[in-house]
This record gives structure tokens, C-alpha cells and sequence, in this order.
């Protein structure tokens, strides 16, 4: 084709779930930045407000909640099906650790929407803890930033004057976590904020919880992030990574064992186990820690290279969308 | 008297009745928690009121009370016993200070933070700052189980109590409505939070740690049936029409920490 | 009061509620001339509370003769002012004495002022009568001062005040260490054995009252003296010594008695924490067949030319972990961990350790 010719841009369409729990509503606006880096035209809507059109790809964040967002389970699924039928490629997005439930259904429903993939917005492959079967449609999109997030990366100093929060634990109660308050609050500092309500939806308006804009607002005001995985398994909760790096601090997770880390896992100093946390959070090293998680960040690939990269095999050409744009 | 009463600062009030095992221990951290605000530049006192406990409450009380009471502990016994609504509103008319933290005697405060509390309520002028507490059996190094953890939500107008009364108070406000149902002898926190909420007063949680809760074989709160009676009573007086979760509420939601204001 | 509430109960006596009225007239008067500092510089609130004891369990009808309020700034006059028992009160004044004649004023605005409402009046006494006055007074309870720097002094006047009324008692304020302080000395010389006096020091009574300084002198046959001190240190003895000690005593008694697991069966809360021990079970149980499945597996596609990660600081051990770590092997292993770990201080957890600790004791016993 010659060079002049233009050629139009892919078009996707993004859903997202509105008024379910507020990060899969913000990992569809990460994703829709980034594929508009790319040169892409993006629609980022809900299930109900979807128009009747066609696009190159579709991405849905997350298939399990907007299919419980409201109204019939069969019909959302109906209405979804017939999405893939208008789409080159469906690509379901899931930020989960594979071995839960959660991602049991993201799997299995997207089995059943046609998607093309299931990305795995992650900081680590998970494939080999995927049973065989299942690994063929999983692909790691890693969770690099944004160019906003870039920008927002390079203008946070390292003074730490206004942190005058030690610690944040912000997540939903389980006996586990509360044990592991119970520790950080003996052995590490007892004036951590701790915001840790039962289970239940995180709304981004009238939810009685903390929603991103006050979660990062904490953040802003606290050196550490911990946290522990609801669940027995091991998983970069990615969110809380990427939160923690552009809110100025340090994320750690409380980990059981540092033998479960598997090889080749980045950030792996930022998972301590519960025993050493009192020793490795001493003051002192807090201004290192920082230091190193934002060099290492820095050197990841951002999100839209990695959507190009998994996009390109399956024939969606978003690579060369921002040179034709240009 | 007046003049003494309006004085700055944190009364610790500890209603104790036949406790006397757990004293050490909530007496203990009340103490320490008063050595951190006195280095923040607050005065404080640490007030135990005794219900004509029988098994030897009394009597270490008196003893601790001639040890302690240079380091601010102060001790009321009562000859008869009433109820721990009365007992609060004794703690009230007897504090020294504008701020009331009420713990129970079997309970434990983090001495650490509850300067947190008090500049909440300086910050918020609320008539009630509470927070987290974590749950622990009886002799247990670790919790299990977190209570008073969300801010106030119109749910509570449907009954199930969430939030403990171990909490820190604006004794003015306490006094100026009315104090605890003294014809309650369960769920008067509940009723208190109730009462508060539906005459436009705020509650405000911070979430940070305010102190332990420890459960004993025989608490009260155990009692499931008669809870339950006096709920329902409790909701009908409250809540009779149903219509409170469409109506304004002033507490709704909050949640503050004095390092962040409002989140 | 506030008017909204209504307390008609009436606290029992504690350093809290006699001490308080003292404070609140030291707030209001400010009493020059006395010890510099606040009240409990003037008068030590534990003394304070040992004096009202003290008038509470002598018998009759005592009266306070308080000798001590130049140093005390009045404040000493307060504890029979405001005595349930509608003590009388001598408030002794040296006409000669800046101090003393501005303590009388003070306690004269005091008792005036609206608000201040003692059980009782006190009434000035010169200092010139009151040898005379002591000696038709019965039930006499004279309160003095040793912060005067007079010792000898103030031992000539004890000993003449038992001298004119021999069934007084005398309580001597701001009593400091045997060997360092020149009053207790003169005290002890003033009741020498056979000199048909007793001197005592109250915070010999108990542990807990050794921040008292306190002491008494009265006559040796005084009929009282005996019964009221001994009431007064069983109202101090109990089963405890100290703060820290006592927690920590407890706090073993209460693990002894191994409640916790009956507290958290019968408890609402302990449903979530059950619930997750049980899933933590049954993950282990499944976790444990799937992996032995998989050591069967492995065990029978493992080569000795398998490549093996070299990485030159990690053991065999730990390389074998992160190799075995994404598979069924290392998720069991976990699991089985991440339940012991849940478990430990639980009663299985404890089961699991003495029968561990049963085991270990018969394997080195048969040894």
C-alpha cells in the first residue's frame, strides 16, 4: 500500500460495568487512553448505553460485572454475543490472580461471549499456574503507565515531610487481615490508618466506602501501602502497585513465605513476609525503597507498547495507528 | 466548679463493675495513653467509676488510686449499683475535662492514638469521634475480627448496631442531650447513636485504631433475646414511619482523620 | 449541674472526691504565702485522703485543729470542711504570722463565696489559746506541719498539746526519709519508749502508701489509735502489689483457664474465622491429593539431564522451591502452611503441639 494512503485507524469499543466496583470502571478509562495513544478511536461506554455498531475490538472490563451491573443475566449475555458478532476481536480484561474464583468466571464467561483473549492486566505471567487447557486464550498484558501517568510519575518529588500517615490498610475484612493489623499495629506503628469495612461494593458516588479519588488522597499523605491477599494464593495485586507509585509511596505486601515468589517476579523486594515486616519497614529505609520502586518503574514497558504487542497477533494493527495519526 | 469543668483536655472515664481481673490492663493503657497526650500538650485524667463491685474491684482501686493518682488517676465508688447508662452520665457529670473517652474495663486502648480522636472532635466540633476496634478472645496476642469499622450509615435506622461505645465525647454535647436512657440496661449505646443521628448531632469516624475489645464467656452483649426486644422498641421510637433513609441526616458518611480532614 | 441531667447518687469517699473540693479552692483563691506550686505541692492528695479516713473512723465527734494551715495555704482545713461527718474545724492563726493571717483570709473568702458549700464552718483559734482551748476539747484531732523547718520546735509543741488534752491525736504533714529528715528524728525522740507516747508513719501501714508522709503521735493507751490504723491498712491490703505485676498475673490465669475456645465458638464473630479454617481444610485435603498426583508425575518424567535453574547464590533447596512453586506441589505446600499458620493458636494448634511435643519425648525416650 503505498505510504500516502490512508488507512483508517482501528476503532474499539471499551465497556466498562458504571456502577459496579470502581477499578474495572478505571482500568477501561486506563486501557481507552492507551489504545488512544496508539491512534485508536475509542468508545468507552456502559453495556446498556453500547451503540450498534461495529469496531475492530471490543474489551471488557470486567465481563463478570457488567454482566451483574443490573437487569437480566441471559439477555446482558445475549447483548454481548451479539457485540462479538460486530468484532474483529474481543478481548476480556481481567486484573485477578487466576487461581480464584473470580477469574473462574471471568474465564468461563468469556468462554461463552466468544472473546478472542482474556488479558490479564498483571505485573507477572500467571500462565504457568494456569491449567493447560486454559492457557491458550491468556495472554499478560502488562500494567505499564499511561502517558498521563508517565507525566504524573515524573513530577512527584521524594520529600516526605507531609507523609505523616506510617501506614495504609484499605481492603475489605477478612480474620486474616485483621491479624495482620493486629501485628503491624504492635510491632510496626500503631498509628497506621485502617480502613477495612466488610465485604462489600466500591462505588465510585454514594458509596459509604472510599472511593480512588479519597483512596489516593490517603495515599498522598502515607509512606506505606500494605496489604495482604484476601486469598491463599500468590498474586501482584497490580492496583495497588500502581497506585501506591503515583501517589508518591511505597507499596509492601505482606506475603506468607518469600519461597512462594516465583522466579523472575519483578518487585519481589516489595513482598515481605509478615515475621520480617517490623525490621524491613524500620525509617530509615523508607527513602530507598521509594528510590528503587521508581527506577524500576521507569524501565517497564508502558501500557500502550504492551497492548500493541498482544493486539498485533491477533491482527489489529494498533502498533502503527499513532505513526499513521501523526 | 464551672471554670474547672470547662477545662481543656481528656478525661479517661472507665466504668467498672466486678472487673477488678481486667483492671490492671485498661487502667494500664489508660495511664500510658495520657503520658502521650500530656507530651502533645494535653492535660488528662484517667476516671474509674465503680459500681459497688463485690470482688475486689474496691479495694484495688484503692490501692491503685494511691499509687497512680499523681499520674492522673481518680476513682468514684458508688454504694449501689445501677446501670452502665447511669454510669456513663456519672462519668459525664464528674469529668474534669471537655473530652470524654468512655472504655470499658475490660477493654484496652492503643495509648498512641487517641490524640487522633480528640483533634478529630477539636477539628470537626462532632459530638462523638469512634474507630476501629479489634476483636480478640480473651487472652489472645492477635485479633480476629474488626468492630465499629464503617461510618454511619442510614442502615442503622434497620437495626444491627455496629458501632461499640468505646468512643471519644464532647462532654457538652453528651450533657446538653440529655445523656444515656438511664432506663436502658442493654443497647444504650445503641439508642444513644439513634438519638444523636435523628437530633442532627455528627459522628465521625476516623479510621485508625482506637483500642481492644475483648470477649469474655459471660458478656452481656451475648445475650441475643433480649437484645433483640429492645431493638425492636428502639427502631419503633426511632424509625416508626420508615421513612428515616429518605430523610437528611448530618452524619451521614462521615469519615475523618486530623492529618487529611474529611475522606 | 446541668439541668438536663439529674445524678442523685453521691459518690463514696476517694482521693478524687476529697481532693477535689481542695483544688477547686486553690483555683479560686490562689492562696498567697503558702508553698509555692499548686495544691498538691501544699498538701499531698493521698495525705489529704488519709486525714478524712482517719476522721471518718475515729469514733465521737472529732474536731480538726488544723495547725498546719499557714504552710498549707488553708487547704487543710478544707478536709474537715468538707467532711460528711460535720467536723468541726479550729482553723489555727498566728496573729505574728504573714502566712497564717493570709490563709485565715482565704479560707474567710472561701467560706463566703456562693458555691462553696462545706459541711461545716471553721472557726479562727490564736495560736496563744490554743493550749487552753485543746484542754476542754474532746475528741481533738490537731493537724501539723513539719515543712516549717522547726523540728525541735514543733516536737515542744506536740508534747505539749498531749500534754493538755492526753487523748488528742496529732497528724504531722510532710514527713520526709528516716535519716534525712530532722523531724522524724524529733519525733522519735519525743516518743521514746516509756515516755508513754507512740510516734507511727502511715506509709508503714502498706506498700501502697509509701508516697504518704504522714504520721501520727498520739498516747500510747489511746483507745482509738489501734483499731483505726489497723482498719485503715485492710482498707490497702489486697491480693496485689503492683500495676505491671498484676496484669501479668492475670493475664497467665486467664490463659490457664483456656477460655478462648468456648468464648469464640459461642460468639457471632467467630463465624468468619471458622468458615475460613474450614475452606483452608478442605484446600489442604484437595491440595494434598492433587499433589501427590503430581510427585507421581514428575517422579516418573524427571531426567537427570533436566535443565536446572543455576543461579549462584540460591541453595539447591530454595532453586527446587521456586521451580516446584507454580505447580500443584508448591500450592499444597503453601496451603498447608497458610493453615498451620491459621491454626497455631487455636486449640488443634495447641493439639497439634503437644502431641508433636508426646512424640518428640517417646522418640528420645526410646532412644
Amino acid at each position: 500500500m503505498h505510504p500516502d494512503s490512508k488507512v483508517a485507524s482501528p476503532r474499539a469499543l471499551i465497556l466498562i460495568p458504571g456502577s459496579m466496583n470502581y477499578f474495572y470502571n478505571q482500568s477501561g478509562r486506563r486501557i481507552a487512553e492507551a489504545l488512544g495513544a496508539l491512534g485508536c478511536g475509542i468508545e468507552l461506554t456502559t453495556l446498556d448505553a453500547c451503540p450498534a455498531e461495529g469496531y475492530d475490538l471490543c474489551v471488557l472490563s470486567n465481563i463478570s460485572e457488567i454482566l451483574h451491573s443490573g437487569g437480566d443475566f441471559e439477555q446482558r449475555m445475549a447483548r454481548i454475543i451479539d457485540i462479538r458478532a460486530r468484532c474483529r476481536v474481543m478481548m476480556s480484561l481481567g486484573i485477578d490472580c487466576v487461581s480464584t474464583e473470580w477469574y473462574h468466571r471471568i474465564r468461563d464467561y468469556s468462554a461463552r461471549a466468544g472473546a478472542d483473549l482474556i488479558a490479564d492486566l498483571g505485573l507477572f505471567d500467571q500462565s504457568p499456574f494456569l491449567e493447560p487447557q486454559h492457557r491458550a486464550r491468556y495472554r499478560l498484558v502488562f500494567s505499564g503507565l499511561t502517558p498521563s501517568e508517565a507525566r504524573v510519575l515524573e513530577l512527584l518529588d521524594e520529600d516526605d515531610a507531609g507523609r505523616t500517615i506510617p501506614w495504609a490498610f484499605v481492603g475489605s475484612s477478612t480474620p486474616h487481615r485483621v491479624a495482620l493489623i493486629d501485628h503491624l499495629v504492635q510491632t510496626v506503628d500503631p498509628r497506621g490508618f485502617v480502613y477495612m469495612p466488610p465485604p462489600s461494593l466500591c462505588t465510585e458516588k454514594g458509596s459509604p466506602h472510599l472511593n480512588q479519588q479519597q483512596f489516593e488522597r490517603v495515599l498522598a499523605r502515607t509512606r506505606y501501602q500494605i496489604w495482604c491477599s484476601g486469598h491463599s494464593y500468590f498474586y501482584m495485586e497490580t492496583e495497588r502497585f500502581r497506585t501506591s507509585l503515583l501517589t508518591g509511596g511505597v507499596p509492601i505486601k505482606i506475603i506468607e513465605s518469600r519461597a512462594e515468589i516465583p522466579a523472575s517476579v519483578p518487585l519481589d523486594y516489595l513482598m515481605i513476609e509478615r515475621a520480617e515486616v517490623a525490621q524491613r519497614l524500620a525509617s530509615h529505609t523508607y527513602a530507598r525503597l521509594l528510590r528503587r520502586f521508581r527506577d524500576d518503574w521507569r524501565r517497564f514497558p508502558m501500557l500502550h507498547q504492551e497492548l500493541a504487542r498482544v493486539l498485533g497477533e491477533f491482527g489489529i494493527d494498533a502498533g502503527n495507528a499513532a505513526s499513521r495519526a501523526a | 466548679m464551672e471554670a474547672m469543668r470547662a477545662k481543656a483536655g481528656v478525661t479517661i472515664a472507665i466504668p467498672n463493675w466486678n472487673h477488678e481481673v481486667f483492671l490492671p490492663r485498661s487502667i494500664g493503657s489508660a495511664l500510658r495513653a495520657l503520658e502521650f497526650l500530656r507530651a502533645e500538650g494535653w492535660a488528662g485524667e484517667v476516671l474509674v467509676i465503680d459500681e459497688a463491685s463485690r470482688d475486689g474491684s474496691s479495694t484495688l482501686l484503692r490501692q491503685l488510686e494511691a499509687l497512680y493518682f499523681k499520674d492522673g488517676l481518680r476513682c468514684l465508688s458508688f454504694g449501689s449499683t445501677e446501670n452502665i447508662a447511669t454510669t456513663r452520665n456519672a462519668a459525664a457529670e464528674h469529668a474534669r475535662y471537655r473530652y470524654l473517652a468512655f472504655v470499658d474495663a475490660d477493654n484496652e486502648l492503643i495509648p498512641e492514638n487517641l490524640s487522633l480522636f480528640v483533634r478529630t472532635l477539636e477539628q470537626t466540633r462532632a459530638a462523638v469521634a469512634y474507630g476501629n476496634l479489634l476483636l480478640r478472645s480473651t487472652t489472645a496476642d492477635y485479633a480476629h475480627f474488626m468492630h465499629s469499622c464503617e461510618v454511619i450509615q442510614k442502615r442503622l435506622f434497620r437495626g444491627g448496631n455496629y458501632v461499640d461505645m468505646c468512643s471519644v465525647w464532647d462532654r457538652f454535647q453528651l450533657l446538653d442531650s440529655g445523656g444515656f436512657d438511664s432506663s436502658l440496661s442493654f443497647l444504650e449505646d445503641f439508642e444513644m447513636w439513634l438519638h444523636l443521628a435523628t437530633n442532627g448531632r455528627k459522628i465521625v469516624f476516623v479510621p485508625a485504631i482506637l483500642g481492644y475489645y475483648y470477649l469474655l464467656p459471660t458478656s452481656s452483649s451475648t445475650d441475643r433475646s433480649r437484645q433483640d426486644a429492645v431493638e425492636s422498641r428502639l427502631l419503633r421510637v426511632f424509625n416508626q414511619a420508615k421513612v428515616r433513609e429518605l430523610l437528611p441526616l448530618n452524619t451521614h458518611h462521615l469519615r475523618y482523620h486530623p492529618e487529611l480532614g474529611y475522606v | 449541674m446541668n439541668s438536663t441531667m439529674t445524678e442523685r447518687r453521691r459518690p463514696l469517699p476517694s482521693i478524687a472526691t476529697v481532693y477535689r473540693p481542695i483544688e477547686e479552692y486553690w483555683e479560686q483563691s490562689r492562696p498567697v504565702g503558702s508553698l509555692d506550686g499548686g495544691p498538691t505541692e501544699a498538701l499531698n492528695p493521698l495525705d489529704a485522703f488519709l486525714v478524712h479516713r482517719l476522721l471518718e473512723l475515729v469514733p465521737g465527734h472529732p474536731v480538726l485543729i488544723d495547725a498546719a494551715n499557714a504552710l498549707t495555704g488553708g487547704a487543710s482545713s478544707l478536709i474537715g470542711m468538707h467532711h460528711p461527718r460535720a467536723v468541726d474545724v479550729w482553723a489555727v492563726v498566728d496573729a505574728e504570722s504573714l502566712p497564717s493571717r493570709r490563709s485565715l483570709e482565704s479560707l474567710q473568702r472561701y467560706s463566703g463565696r456562693r458555691g462553696a458549700t462545706p459541711s461545716s464552718s471553721f472557726r479562727p483559734v490564736d495560736r496563744s489559746d490554743l493550749l487552753d482551748d485543746l484542754a476542754g476539747q474532746a475528741g481533738a484531732i490537731v493537724l501539723a506541719d513539719a515543712r516549717g523547718g522547726d523540728a525541735a520546735g514543733l516536737a515542744v509543741d506536740i508534747g505539749r498539746w498531749l500534754d493538755a488534752r492526753p487523748d488528742a491525736l496529732v497528724l504531722v504533714l510532710g514527713l520526709g526519709r528516716v535519716g534525712n529528715c530532722p523531724a522524724v528524728s524529733s519525733m522519735m525522740s519525743l516518743c521514746l519508749p516509756g515516755s508513754g507516747r507512740r510516734f507511727r508513719l502511715l506509709r508503714e501501714l502498706s506498700e501502697v502508701l509509701m508516697g504518704s508522709s504522714l504520721g501520727m503521735v498520739a498516747g500510747d493507751d489511746h483507745p482509738d489509735v489501734d483499731v483505726a490504723l489497723m482498719r485503715l491498712e485492710q482498707l490497702y491490703t489486697g491480693n496485689y502489689r503492683y500495676l505491671d505485676l498484676l496484669w501479668r498475673a492475670n493475664h497467665a490465669a486467664l490463659r490457664e483457664a483456656r477460655i478462648d475456645a468456648d468464648v469464640l465458638r459461642g460468639h457471632l464473630t467467630f463465624g468468619a474465622i471458622s468458615e475460613e479454617i474450614e475452606g483452608l481444610k478442605c484446600a489442604v485435603r484437595e491440595a494434598n491429593e492433587r499433589a501427590e498426583r503430581a510427585e507421581r508425575a514428575t517422579r516418573a518424567n524427571w531426567t537427570s539431564s533436566a535443565p536446572v535453574e543455576a543461579t549462584a547464590s540460591a541453595s539447591p533447596l530454595t532453586r527446587l522451591r521456586r521451580r516446584l512453586s507454580p505447580t500443584p506441589v508448591g500450592s499444597a505446600w503453601r496451603l498447608a502452611k497458610h493453615a498451620r499458620v491459621k491454626l497455631a493458636p487455636t486449640p488443634v494448634g495447641r493439639a497439634y503441639r503437644l502431641s508433636k511435643r508426646v512424640a518428640l519425648a517417646c522418640v528420645a525416650r526410646g532412644r
